[in-house]
């Protein structure tokens, strides 16, 4: 079975030069790839990629199908192209990719003029275009060869300067590195694999053998020499896959080879063990499930403290969440020993609990805190944002947050910050709405749920330290006097204020 | 160290599209200490700096460093630049950021020695950076990325370090790191010169200040030229001024 799909094809002399020639192509696009994609040059080589067709169809014209002519007339156009977008760039106000943009289609648009015009002699477009690997020749494969050796000898031998005018040209050029010359450097050696490529894949679709593995290597490893490495790997299977193909299914064999390594890319996106999709999802569910526990955690502290009710169906109130998404979460709290749960379904939080709880709270209110103080956020502004943060926020930093603030007592909405050993101050205040009409309160703090309520309360006076007169009670609804004002306030407002009666 | 100027700035115009960013600055650089360049946005600082290598278009004037034409003496000054030009992202480890520090020394084709790995590994440690040695450079804190690009200067071995804003975004513990680097590099007779954002701590830091503002508006040691007439006419109205006991506090809006 092997032996027929991959050997058997080989008795042909065509096929055996085929493949040599394309993965000498997927290795040289491969390696050379990295740098491009590392100096963010992807338009260039597609552009310079076009750009030698009018190069390659001029030597045609002058001297037939000579290779080396062929190898030469491409990398002069390349030259010229890259040289022309320096020119246009550094003399005009059109920046640079206006400038390849100009360029290489009207360097192949002259290189397709020459061809209409050569159609008598049998120059076949469609071969510039799309390439022909089962027509190399061995003149072909010698020239690939050793246009191969070069590029390969000159990214080992240069490597220093490669490395370095990609990652910081700044440092380059300080240190005494060409760095335009590296730049030409790299151009004239583009152009020649674009050559050497033409036969294999051709014009329009080189540029992704050059980019694609590359790309892949990019998000499968963090150091240049195993993406060098990597990325022709890639481009290599890629092509010698794609020839294949193309020798049994009659596919055009470029187009196979792209085909192929764009499904590479795709795969290794989703399944990279890094930067794959597919893990950053399963990292995004996790974070979420921790939050949501922490969360449900907090939710049993808070109403365990406000003598309120417990069970889930409260939870899920107080979270304004379904009943349903909270069961499994709370099973695993129950398994991992941070809840407790007795007959009567009341959630009880074990020491563990309570614990992490605390260090929940005491994260959030100092950096609520700390927003408000050292920020300047509003104060209906900071809940929300310190939400998204105390789950992730390393001890460390919430302890050095404690110490620059001066080790505070409690939050901008008077609440008490549990210290770092998880003691906490004991709070003696209740709901405003526990107060009968006549009694007064000191406001000790005021819940933080909805950011509405608490900007209202908050622009109202109702804050911290304010003392008030329940004169008049209406169900829900509250009438408070504070000095010569009043207020009125409905349920949503008076469960969330917190007071300490006088 | 030496008598010559180590750094001799003559007539220096540098212009960016025929926009004028450094206007006729004379200066000799030569005495023992840190230096600081402060000034406002947009006055030349990181231009000045950049200037001194050539990495900018000199428009007019001349730059010699130890007597000699910048080309002729460029591995021995290193040069920090500032963390918003770097691509965090570029695969390369912190030993391989800090080996770039060597390509000063190498011939073209020449490869890093046993010897260049050892001066290397010498600088990763002085800034404390060892346990890091195999990570890329994005996985790194802000303070920890500007002592990468430290320890890449100090394996260059240079007699002059030009660092551009080194302490911007670094925790408190970086900052002190890198203060305590330049001392100890300038006593053992390198010249330190450092561009400067923010003025709270110049008393602190450097022992000479360079006070631009596209023209030079003066230059010597702190002590005297950290004044509120020279810093107002460094900063124009752009600075608020306040005087604290026997302190002078500059802030810039």
């Amino acid at each position: 079975m092997m032996y027929d799909l991959f050997i058997e094809p080989l008795q042909y002399q065509f096929m055996q030069r085929a493949l040599i020639a394309s993965v000498m192509v997927g290795v040289i696009n491969g390696a050379l790839g990295c740098f491009i994609i590392l100096r963010r040059m992807a338009f260039i080589g597609d552009a310079l990629s076009h750009a030698v067709l009018p190069g390659v169809v001029i030597a045609f014209m002058v001297a037939g199908k000579g290779h080396f002519a062929l190898f030469l007339g491409a990398v002069f156009a390349g030259i010229v192209t890259a040289l022309l977008i320096g020119f246009v760039n550094r003399n005009s106000r059109i920046k640079e990719d206006s400038a390849i943009g100009v360029i290489f289609i009207g360097m192949f648009a002259l290189g397709v003029l020459l061809i209409s015009r050569l159609r008598a002699v049998h120059l076949d477009l469609q071969h510039f275009l799309f390439g022909d690997p089962l027509g190399v020749s061995p003149g072909d494969l010698y020239l690939t060869a050793i246009i191969g050796m070069v590029i390969l000898g000159s990214i080992i031998l240069f490597y220093k300067q490669l490395q370095l005018t990609s990652f910081d040209p700044t440092m380059a050029t300080a240190i005494g590195m060409n760095t335009a010359l590296v730049h030409y450097f790299l151009m004239g050696i583009l152009s020649m694999t674009i050559v050497a490529s033409l036969q294999a894949v051709g014009i329009i679709l080189v540029v992704a053998m050059l980019i694609t593995p590359g790309a892949t290597a990019y998000l499968l490893t963090e150091r240049l020499p195993r993406m060098l490495v990597l990325a022709s790997a890639i481009g290599a299977i890629a092509a010698i896959l794609g020839l294949y193909i193309s020798y049994w299914m009659n596919y055009s064999s470029g187009a196979a080879m792209v085909i192929v390594v764009t499904l590479i890319f795709l795969v290794t996106l989703v399944l990279a063990p890094k930067q794959g999709i597919l893990i950053k999802a399963v990292q995004r569910k996790r974070a979420q499930d921790r939050h949501l526990k922490d969360d449900i955690l907090k939710a049993v502290y808070h109403l365990t403290n406000d003598r309120k009710d417990t069970r889930i169906q409260t939870i899920a109130d107080y979270l304004g969440m379904e009943e349903q998404v909270l069961k499994k979460p709370i099973k695993q709290l129950k398994q991992e020993h941070y809840l407790h749960i007795p007959d009567n379904g009341k959630l009880e939080l074990t020491d563990d609990g309570e614990k992490q709880a605390l260090k929940l709270i005491r994260s959030h209110r100092l950096w609520e805190t700390y927003l408000t103080e050292k920020a300047g956020l509003g104060w209906e502004h900071v809940d929300e944002e310190a939400e998204r943060l105390e789950h992730d926020l390393p001890d460390a930093i919430v302890d050095e947050i404690d110490e620059r603030l001066g080790y505070p007592e409690t939050d901008p909405h008077g609440a008490p910050i549990p210290k770092k050993d998880g003691t906490v101050r004991e709070t003696v205040d209740h709901p405003l709405d526990t107060l009968q009409v006549g009694e007064t309160g000191i406001i000790t703090r005021v819940s933080d749920q909805i950011p509405e309520v608490l900007a209202t309360l908050w622009k109202a006076g109702l804050v911290p330290n304010v003392q008030l007169t329940v004169t008049e009670r209406d169900n829900g609804d509250m009438h408070v006097q504070v000095g010569e004002k009043k207020y009125s306030l409905d349920n949503n407002a008076t469960s969330r204020v917190m007071v300490k009666k006088v | 160290m030496q008598n010559a100027a180590v750094i001799d700035i003559q007539n220096l115009t540098v212009s960016y599209h025929r926009k004028p960013a450094i206007r006729s600055i004379n200066l000799k650089l030569q005495e023992k200490g840190i230096i600081g360049i402060i000034g406002p946005n947009g006055a030349g600082k990181s231009t000045l700096l950049k200037a001194i290598l050539k990495l900018v278009p000199i428009e007019h004037g001349t730059i010699k460093v130890f007597g000699e034409p910048v080309d002729k003496v460029r591995s021995k000054i290193s040069y920090v630049p500032q963390k918003e030009i770097i691509d965090w992202d570029f695969p390369v480890t912190v030993e391989d950021v800090v080996m770039m520090g060597r390509y000063a020394h190498l011939g073209a084709i020449e490869r890093p020695s046993a010897r260049d790995r050892a001066i290397v590994d010498e600088a990763i440690d002085k800034v404390s950076m060892n346990e890091y040695k195999k990570q890329q450079i994005g996985n790194l804190s802000g303070g920890q990325q500007q002592r990468v690009f430290l320890a890449r200067a100090l394996a260059q071995e240079s007699e002059i370090l030009l660092l551009d804003e080194p302490f911007v975004g670094v925790d408190a513990t970086t900052e002190q790191a890198i203060i305590d680097l330049m001392h100890t590099l300038n006593d053992e007779g390198k010249m330190v010169i450092v561009v400067n954002h923010d003025l709270g701590k110049v008393q602190d830091y450097f022992d000479y200040l360079v006070m631009i503002n596209q023209w030079l508006v003066a230059y010597g040691p702190t002590r005297e030229v950290f004044k509120p007439e020279l810093l107002s006419r460094t900063y124009g109205g752009r600075l608020t001024i306040l005087q604290k006991t026997e302190r002078f506090f500059g802030v810039a809006q």
